[in-house]
């Protein structure tokens, strides 16, 4: 399952909790939670106005060195990295952050100032 | 010894998932304070080769195929108690009312089906003396049905059903033994029928409370569980770990639909209103209120139900207790305005429900 984290917005008026099912989340005023399910993610966005935050090289790493080498050469190729058999675990995990991780874009996305 | 009525005793306890348990600890269960006496409904679910093609007359074989069990009970209406069949069944948002501390407001919606079909789970226990000692896990709830009548207190009945397991002589212990498992209620509030106000709203004329014409009421949630789709063969879950010949039990129990119906008595009024609004098929938003004790500063408990649409799909004359009253039945339809088929909000001293019980 992978960690999706969501900003909450600093809205004193959201309720202290929320579930669906075994699906629980806190909502603490302009804090930031994680989640495992994407549905669960996305009822929270929709309906308490949750922003999705970017996965960091950091988190995403994190997340990774969590996952047996098997799991990493699976998804190294389904990310179309070459070779995964033939990588070990931290050079599965650094190309698999590479691979996941936006090139970094002009604050103003180009438009003039 | 004989094992009377008041022997028995029952108890549940939140799942963190369908399939754990609930660990066996010092008040990890927590009583339930039912008024019938009904027990667990065990099934073994068996095959048998006795129509195969043997050629002469052969012993049968005969071998457990799955395990089912299910039960029934009817609680009183505590405005504590009443929230935690409502946790089984929706989706619970709460709230902190204005001004308050300890109050919660805990506003419940069926579950969103494109977020998960699997409501939450509970271990439940029972026991009526040594000769019944049971612990029934994964027990998903199938419904309610929530009533007034009367002078009496608010009944709601619901149903629990398990994935097929009970586990015999848990190690479980009740009240009065030191240090028990289950922990019995206390602080509880009791919502009677004389709180219960009725306001129909058409947006036209049909918009008054029914006051002192408010007879009795009921609303039935009902949720279909996918029950043999929980067997699940490439689960390999059996009652005894590891061994098909012990039988299967369910690794999940999700929900198909979700619906709601309600009926209430009314003293009758001049012109038959409610008829008309049968006969019309006029959509309708029904509010059922009960409105209490106070928890802290001005804040009551309460319980309120919302219908945004409904419609009445018959209305008769009723005698009762010597009147002639209307019987109103219906089905509130699923409002696509406000996402949701009813609500539930229900203001009491329950923090969270996910760690009530």
């Amino acid at each position: 399952m992978e960690n999706i984290r969501l900003q909450i917005p600093d809205d004193e008026n959201l309720p202290n909790e929320v579930n669906q099912g075994n699906h629980f989340a806190e909502l603490v005023p302009g804090g930031e939670l994680v989640v495992k399910d994407r549905a669960f993610a996305d009822f929270l966005i929709r309906e308490f106005k949750l922003e999705e935050l970017p996965t960091t090289a950091e988190n995403l790493s994190a997340d990774l060195s969590k996952l047996k080498v098997a799991a990493l050469v699976e998804k190294a190729k389904s990310a179309g990295i070459e070779n995964a058999e033939k990588l070990k675990k931290t050079e599965l995990i650094n190309a698999l952050v590479s691979v996941n991780q936006p090139a970094e874009t002009d604050s103003n996305n180009g438009e003039e100032e | 010894m004989s094992d009377t009525a008041t022997n028995r005793k029952y108890a549940w306890a939140l799942q963190t998932d369908y399939a754990t348990q609930k660990a066996i600890a010092a008040g990890a269960y927590k009583q339930i304070l039912c008024t019938d006496e009904n027990t667990i409904d065990y099934q073994a679910q068996i095959g048998s080769n006795e129509g195969w093609a043997h050629g002469y007359n052969t012993e049968t074989e005969e071998w457990i195929e799955a395990h089912d069990a299910r039960v029934q009970h009817t609680i009183p209406g505590f405005a504590q108690e009443l929230g935690k069949v409502y946790y089984l069944n929706m989706a619970d948002t709460v709230s902190t009312p204005s001004g308050g501390t300890l109050s919660r407001k805990h506003t419940f919606v069926p579950t969103d089906p494109t977020v998960t079909r699997q409501d939450k789970a509970v271990s439940y226990v029972e026991n009526v003396g040594a000769g019944w000692h049971k612990l029934m896990p994964s027990a998903v709830s199938d419904g309610f049905t929530l009533r007034g009548d009367g002078r009496g207190v608010l009944m709601l009945d619901f149903s629990l059903v398990g994935a097929g397991k009970i586990v015999n002589d848990p190690a479980i212990t009740y009240p009065p033994t030191s240090t028990p498992t289950v922990t019995n209620l206390s602080g509880l509030y009791k919502f009677y029928n004389t709180q219960v106000g009725i306001t129909p709203n058409d947006g036209g004329s049909y918009n008054t409370a029914y006051s002192c014409r408010y007879r009795s009421f009921q609303i039935a949630f009902r949720k279909t569980l996918l029950e043999e789709a929980g067997f699940k063969p490439g689960c390999a879950n059996f009652l005894t770990a590891g061994n098909p010949d012990s039988g299967m039990i369910r690794s999940a129990l999700e929900f198909d639909k979700q619906s709601l119906e309600f009926n209430f008595n009314v003293d009758m009024a001049a012109n038959s209103p409610e008829f008309q609004c049968v006969q019309d098929q006029r959509p309708i938003a029904l509010v059922i209120t009960a409105s209490g004790g106070i928890i802290e500063g001005a804040i009551p408990f309460e319980h309120k139900v919302t219908l945004n649409i409904a419609k009445y799909r018959t209305t008769k004359p009723q005698l009762v207790n010597g009147i002639w009253q209307f019987a109103i039945s219906g089905k509130a339809l699923f409002d696509k305005v406000a996402n949701k088929l009813f609500q539930i909000e229900l203001t009491n001293d329950v923090v969270s429900y996910a760690s009530a019980f």
